[in-house]
């Protein structure tokens, strides 16, 4: 089904490829036998009812969880072979933004963004970090705030702030877990139109996990939707709007 | 109490102990490995030493004024009330001074770290350093550890002396003693095995309220109830700590044949 919907990427490389993943926590099984490829500079959206283990899969993915079963390859390293040097090497090849934004509370603006900066490259000079931060914060239109405490910050500024230092380090691959969550309409799509400049500026590709399907619609080259812990269906956002089947036409529905 | 709720509460003792144990092992690894957060270091040094002077100045200066003033009446008593600065100096210095500086130590400390790193854990932020390639451990938890071992004893030796002040002035109230005759008397009857014992197990002080402090908030669950448990578990379990390594310390330098 929908396997039209790759064919624009499906000549790239490869940068994740998840190959019979299962996670479970205690008797609820969370993931099973999950499978999903994401191609260079392909946005990917994973659609899925709250608890149906999204969230789970990236964090499976960035090695914060650690798979029951099955094995997960990140721009072509097996990530279950690294130690930790190599991972966080690997990392620093990464973006995540945080539901929760997870901005640094005791840091300002400035500080968050230099903070994985100089971790990742020692002799970099004041001059060079002084340009990375703002070029990241007039990436997402936020100069002024560089002095400011995350607590300052509206849920919108600090949901750009969290992009920003998710950017920073400029990653190919950058994970997104709910982009938009919590957010009023108007930020929503601001953030969504971030995510795409993102993608435009920096060639990243991206896993983005929402069930805003408006931010779905706008961001997404391929959806998956994740059924009891399994690839239910991917395709196009055009291809699942016009699904027959129940559990996704569900999805959409509820979203009109 | 039932066999199996006792069973699985030893389980789940075994196990805790086991996690702490592994994970204060992680210290010795991670902590010593090139290209240390010394800066960071030195930010715990002060705020974890230099910040908790104040309190534990004031605690020792207290906790030295009333030893005397509890301990003058008993003296009279059997006459040898020449001996109260020899008597508070050993007390001081051997037990009281590291203990107590330990106990508030782990009270402001402990707790404070508890609260701050589980915080950080329930708020994702120990995750987002993870996955920008920052090694939390190394950041949040070996520079705390280090820095709650190096001060615990320099505050310690600290209060011991502000301690001494305190009871001189408590000597003072019921009698004129000088200054130098009291403390003549107090380092008169210290030698080098009351100090040396009092201030290595002050090390292993600070280093278990460090790791206990850090291992609760590190492993913090539960959003802000798990952060309050955190913080609270962090003072409980290194109090308790505290007195079992002055135990096994007393034990040892008992058997050393220091006292």
């Amino acid at each position: 089904m929908f396997e039209k919907s790759a064919d624009k990427y499906k000549d790239r490389p490869r940068v994740i490829v998840v190959e019979h993943l299962s996670k479970q926590f205690g008797d609820h099984v969370v993931l099973d036998d999950f499978n999903l490829s994401v191609f260079k500079e392909e946005n990917v959206v994973v659609l899925g009812k709250s608890g149906s283990g999204k969230s789970v899969l990236v964090k499976c993915i960035v090695s914060l969880l650690k798979p029951d079963l099955g094995s997960i390859f990140v721009l072509g390293e097996d990530i279950s072979t690294l130690n930790d040097e190599e991972l966080d090497a690997l990392r620093m090849k990464l973006g995540f933004l945080f539901q929760s934004n997870a901005l640094y509370d005791s840091m300002t603006v400035r500080e968050n963004l230099e903070f994985p900066l100089l971790r990742y490259d020692k002799s970099l000079q004041k001059s060079e970090i002084d340009a990375r931060i703002s070029e990241a914060l007039a990436n997402v239109g936020l100069e002024h705030t560089l002095n400011m405490m995350p607590a300052e910050l509206s849920g919108g500024m600090a949901k750009r702030i969290a992009l920003a230092r998710a950017m920073i380090l400029k990653p190919e691959i950058v994970f997104y877990d709910e982009p938009t969550a919590g957010l009023d309409p108007v930020t929503a799509r601001e953030i969504d139109a971030l995510i795409l400049k993102m993608k435009r500026k920096y060639h990243t590709s991206s896993i983005i996990i929402s069930h805003d399907m408006e931010c779905v619609k706008h961001t997404s080259d391929r959806v998956i939707l994740l059924l009891e812990g399994k690839c239910y269906t991917q395709g196009t956002y055009q291809e699942l709007e016009q699904s027959t089947d129940e559990k996704v036409k569900q999805f959409f529905e509820s979203e009109m | 109490m039932s066999m199996q709720s006792l069973i699985n509460g030893s389980k789940q003792f075994f196990n805790e102990t086991g996690n702490i144990v592994k994970f204060s092992n992680r210290f010795f690894v991670v902590g010593t490995k090139p290209g240390s957060e010394f800066k960071e270091l030195l930010v715990q040094c002060y705020l974890i030493g230099y910040k908790s002077l104040p309190l534990v100045g004031l605690t020792g200066f207290i906790m030295g004024l009333v030893l005397t003033m509890q301990l003058r009446p008993s003296l009279v008593i059997y006459g040898v009330e020449s001996q109260l600065p020899a008597m508070v100096g050993i007390a001081i210095v051997r037990e009281i001074g590291p203990v107590i500086t330990a106990l508030i130590f782990a009270g402001k400390i402990g707790s404070s770290i508890g609260a701050e790193l589980g915080s950080m854990r329930v708020t994702e932020q120990i995750d987002a350093m993870e996955v920008s390639g920052i090694n939390p451990y190394k950041y949040l938890v070996a520079t705390r550890i280090l820095s709650t071992t190096l001060m615990l004893p320099i505050l310690s030796i600290l209060a011991d002396a502000i301690s001494l002040f305190g009871a001189y002035i408590g000597v003072n109230i019921n009698s004129v003693t000088s200054f130098s005759l009291f403390f003549t008397q107090v380092f008169q009857n210290l030698d080098f095995y009351d100090i040396l014992p009092a201030v290595i197990k002050t090390f292993f002080f600070g280093f278990a309220i460090g790791v206990i402090g850090c291992y609760e908030g590190f492993n913090s669950k539960k959003g802000t109830k798990g952060v309050g448990r955190a913080a609270n578990s962090a003072v409980v379990l290194s109090s308790v700590l505290v007195f079992v390594i002055d135990l096994l310390a007393v034990q040892l330098t008992d058997l050393m044949g220091f006292n």
